[in-house]
């Protein structure tokens, strides 16, 4: 009997999950057994009050993620679109975390609170994208900055809140937990609601898969349709975050497995997208019941979900046909052509005028004053931010000319979660480590995760874009660990969640001191690349047809991108942005030659980092923000106004 | 120059995708100093036989050897002074000059850190002249016009200096007029610096106008190959574009012209 394509994969994941809810029913009656030995009553309440709430709500937020996704997937053109990876998730978080700390009444409604912060990312990422045409690769690689920065922004906002917040952390690393039917009904009312909303649109829907022109021609006003689509997609996604948190891949998968069972027709995939979303969560949940009954950890479902949707993004990877497309227009023909000369030399005075005053000035008890007496102090924090700025101005550069792609930044290469994941070793090994030994954790971890990473691109041909994809999962993965070791909300989570947020600790001058040594090491190996760096924007046919050895020189520079990422995440914290805007100001600015490209990403980058510092600390005089925060919010807020303007003149 | 050391020989190389064979096993020797046109309908192999040659693609059996060396021998640089190709879609160039674009050239000569030599400048400026860019040096090249650009990438490869030109069809882009100007100017470069081309070209027409030999594909296989005077023939041309095809013989200046009934 073959009823329709699938069909024994169907049968098979449903035996699957009602197997784990049987097994992990008689692991948790065993468990309580002793206290509460043969107590039917309380067996039945907790089936009918957790037990089935539980399998229900995964059932039907795995499919709630899955429709979201395949709506989004199918509007974008965009394989890789889903509610993590376009910072929605992140962005519903942020938005809540920031409510229940500043206005717990809007928490009443913490879906319509999820949705503002969700739609608020969506808009950001589409707005920075729309100059490209929503081209894949860029929608997915600024959907990963705005993720990283909502965290970013979540982890400061819990942090100075005081611990007793850290349980927001835990619900943020997916958590599904039930004691009733209410949320999963809410959320049942919603998907039902965006089920109907796309049968409606199924017609339409597979017209725009033929793209924006063609749909046009066949007379539909795809403009409309996509905002629809998409915001019906987002508040199904923010729905879903505000009831049980992130929970990334499901939706990646989902549509994936749909496609791969054999339904071929355009809305039998959309529709059995959902199907596929919703077995896929209850067998991972049930899974982490079970472990969690098996060794009595609790771990969060997102944690789990990222585990397993990491390596399949890495198993796509070269499956994946194209994420860019060669329709895209170049942005160059806007930006203005300058002498090399005049421009260096004003971003360094820029930045000489930034080191001055960050020495210099600040906020006393009797307000703003100039003091010189603060420099033989403060020396060792300014020469370590412009060290740690620098670096991340030159992998951004190398990064951005050896993929050709200019939305990519140095957290592309995971190295900066990686040194993330080390910290979390060494703290977890050790509780009080020292600052050396963190450091060298640090260091380890984001060694380690870049040679994982070219061990991997390598076997696939050092293509620009399978680098881009393989670093982002490998990013994905190791944060959800780092998500789960700081949802154990053990004092090592609560030193990572300050590390997230880029709290910056005061240095040491030998600190400072080592870290421009890498500098003064790296920086003439990058000179040295300048001729391959004019080369390689050009693309893998071109620069091999002009005799480069593409694949040895990638990996060199993807050596040095990393050394220079690893270096200034062990010195200052991740810093969202500033590896993706410094090289943007001095392309903007008119450097586009390799040599003077890199001089000017690394003196941006060198003030932009010690004006997000100086900020940081007098902002809100005498307490001082994470510095990784005001990073972001000077970023993020020059890519709303490059873009959004860019969209407005561009094509 | 005497390029007969330099010709490319094919040995039962052939390239497939899973089990689906896009170019069959070829056997056939390319001679260097002359202009190819191949030509075929969609699907036919011919970009795949380009980027074999080019090396942008290894062979699946077989082997393709330059002179006799196979290509798998040759170092980055050694090959790209050997060979230069231009896909069938340029990338942009992110605000690059022409002049910058064609200096690119250059890099198979002088490497990543050797210095750029007064006979580097000397072939970038002939390669300018050549292609009457000389008024454009300084201007981005995705601000050309697609004619422009075509000619400002064709003297990237002529100042690369190379033995051989591979172009995955240089003109389908353009109108009419500057097709021709196109395919003029790489036959008319041909001759002066007596280098190989092979060139992917999609009208029967313009191959023959300019090739001193049409290779055609069908289906992965070569079922066509001689000069233009044999090939423009309806009974040679009727395996290739069906029966309806005829040919209207070469007349004066006119050259021959095939066409559909």
């Amino acid at each position: 009997m073959k009823a329709f394509p699938g069909f024994w994969w169907l049968v098979i994941a449903v035996v699957a999950v009602a197997a784990l809810a049987l097994i992990n029913h008689l692991m948790l009656l065993d468990a309580v057994s002793n206290e509460a030995a043969g107590n039917m009553a309380f067996a039945a309440v907790f089936v009918a009050r957790a037990e089935l709430p539980r399998l229900a709500m995964a059932l039907v937020a795995g499919a709630a993620l899955g429709l979201a996704s395949a709506l989004m997937q199918r509007v974008l053109r965009n394989p890789l679109a889903e509610p993590a990876t376009l910072g929605l998730s992140a962005g519903a978080q942020l938005a809540m975390v920031a409510a229940t700390v500043a206005l717990p009444a809007a928490m009443a409604y913490p879906a319509a609170v999820a949705f503002v912060g969700a739609a608020a990312a969506a808009a950001l990422v589409l707005v920075a994208t729309a100059r490209r045409r929503f081209e894949p690769l860029s929608v997915i690689l600024t959907g990963m900055m705005v993720s990283l920065t909502a965290t970013a922004g979540a982890a400061a906002v819990i942090l100075a809140s005081g611990d007793y917040m850290t349980g927001l952390f835990i619900w943020g690393g997916g958590d599904l937990t039930q004691d009733g039917w209410a949320p999963t009904l809410r959320l049942t009312a919603i998907l039902a609601t965006t089920i109907g909303g796309t049968v409606l649109a199924l017609r339409p829907l597979a017209l725009l898969t033929l793209g924006d022109a063609e749909a046009k021609a066949a007379g539909l006003a795809a403009g409309t349709l996509r905002f629809a689509i998409i915001a019906l997609a987002v508040w199904l996604a923010a729905a879903t975050t505000a009831e049980i948190g992130i929970v990334g891949f499901i939706g990646l998968a989902a549509p994936f497995i749909a496609r791969l069972t054999g339904v071929r027709s355009s809305a039998g995939r959309l529709m059995a997208a959902p199907i596929a979303g919703a077995l896929l969560l209850a067998l991972a949940d049930g899974g982490v019941q079970l472990a969690g009954h098996l060794t009595g950890l609790r771990i969060p479902t997102g944690a789990a979900t990222a585990l397993i949707g990491g390596p399949l993004i890495l198993a796509l990877v070269p499956r994946i046909v194209s994420l860019t497309r060669p329709d895209v227009l170049p942005s160059a023909a806007v930006l203005p052509r300058r002498s090399a000369g005049p421009v260096l030399v004003t971003l360094t005075i820029i930045l000489v005028a930034t080191i001055a005053l960050a020495l210099t000035a600040g906020r006393g008890a009797e307000g703003w004053h100039v003091d010189l007496a603060t420099i033989t102090w403060r020396s060792a924090r300014v020469g370590l931010l412009a060290s740690a700025g620098a670096l991340i101005g030159l992998a951004g550069t190398v990064i951005q000319r050896l993929t050709g792609n200019p939305m990519a930044s140095p957290e592309v290469l995971g190295v900066g979660v990686g040194a993330g994941a080390g910290l979390a070793v060494i703290l977890l090994a050790v509780p009080v480590a020292s600052l050396g030994a963190q450091a060298g954790g640090m260091l380890a971890g984001a060694l380690m995760t870049l040679f994982a990473l070219l061990a991997f691109v390598r076997r696939h041909g050092f293509g620009a874009e399978r680098l881009l994809i393989a670093g982002i999962a490998l990013g994905a993965l190791l944060s959800s660990l780092l998500t789960s070791v700081i949802a154990t909300g053990s004092p090592a989570g609560f030193l990572l969640l300050g590390w997230i947020s880029g709290a910056l600790i005061e240095p040491s001058p030998d600190f400072a001191v080592a870290t421009a040594a890498i500098l003064a090491g790296l920086t003439p190996l990058a000179l040295l690349h300048a001729r391959a760096l004019a080369i390689l924007p050009l693309g893998e046919t071109a620069a091999r047809s002009l005799g480069l050895a593409t694949a040895r020189t990638r990996a060199d520079l993807v050596l040095i991108a990393g050394a220079a990422t690893a270096a200034s995440t062990v010195a200052i914290g991740p810093m969202s942005f500033i590896g993706l805007i410094a090289p943007h100001l001095a392309r903007s600015l008119g450097l586009r030659r390799p040599l003077s490209h890199l001089a000017g990403a690394m003196l941006a980058g060198a003030a932009l980092t010690i004006a997000a510092d100086w900020l940081a600390r007098m902002v809100a005089f005498p307490y001082q923000l994470p510095l990784g925060l005001f990073a972001a919010l000077i970023g993020g807020g020059y890519l709303v106004i490059r873009f959004a303007g860019g969209a407005r003149g561009g094509p | 120059m005497d390029h007969s050391g330099s010709d490319f020989v094919l040995d039962g190389a052939g390239f497939s995708v899973g089990d689906r064979t896009i170019l069959a096993r070829l056997n056939l020797r390319l001679a260097a100093d002359r202009l190819h046109a191949l030509v075929g309908p969609n699907g036919s192999g011919k970009s795949t036989f380009l980027k074999l040659i080019a090396r942008q693609l290894t062979p699946d059996s077989g082997t393709i050897r330059l002179g006799d060396r196979d290509l798998a021998t040759f170092g980055s640089r050694a090959f790209a002074r050997q060979v230069a190709f231009m896909p069938q879609f340029t990338p942009a160039t992110d605000g690059m000059t022409v002049r910058e674009l064609v200096a690119l050239g250059r890099f198979a000569w002088h490497g990543a850190l050797g210095r750029s030599s007064p006979k580097d400048r000397a072939a970038v400026a002939e390669a300018i002249e050549r292609c009457d860019l000389a008024a454009f040096t300084q201007r981005p090249v995705d601000e050309l016009s697609g004619g422009e650009r075509q000619r400002a990438w064709i003297a990237m490869m002529l100042a690369q200096e190379s033995r051989w030109l591979l172009l995955d069809e240089p003109t389908s882009a353009l109108d009419a007029g500057h097709q021709v100007e196109i395919l003029d100017l790489i036959a008319a470069l041909t001759r002066e610096r007596g280098v190989g081309v092979v060139a992917v070209l999609h009208d029967i027409n313009m191959a023959a106008r300019v090739a001193d030999e049409i290779l055609a594909l069908d289906r992965g296989t070569l079922v066509l190959r001689g000069g233009p005077a044999d090939v423009m023939r309806p009974e040679v041309l009727t395996p290739l574009f069906g029966p309806r095809v005829d040919v209207l013989p070469a007349e004066g200046a006119r050259p021959a012209l095939a066409y559909m009934r």
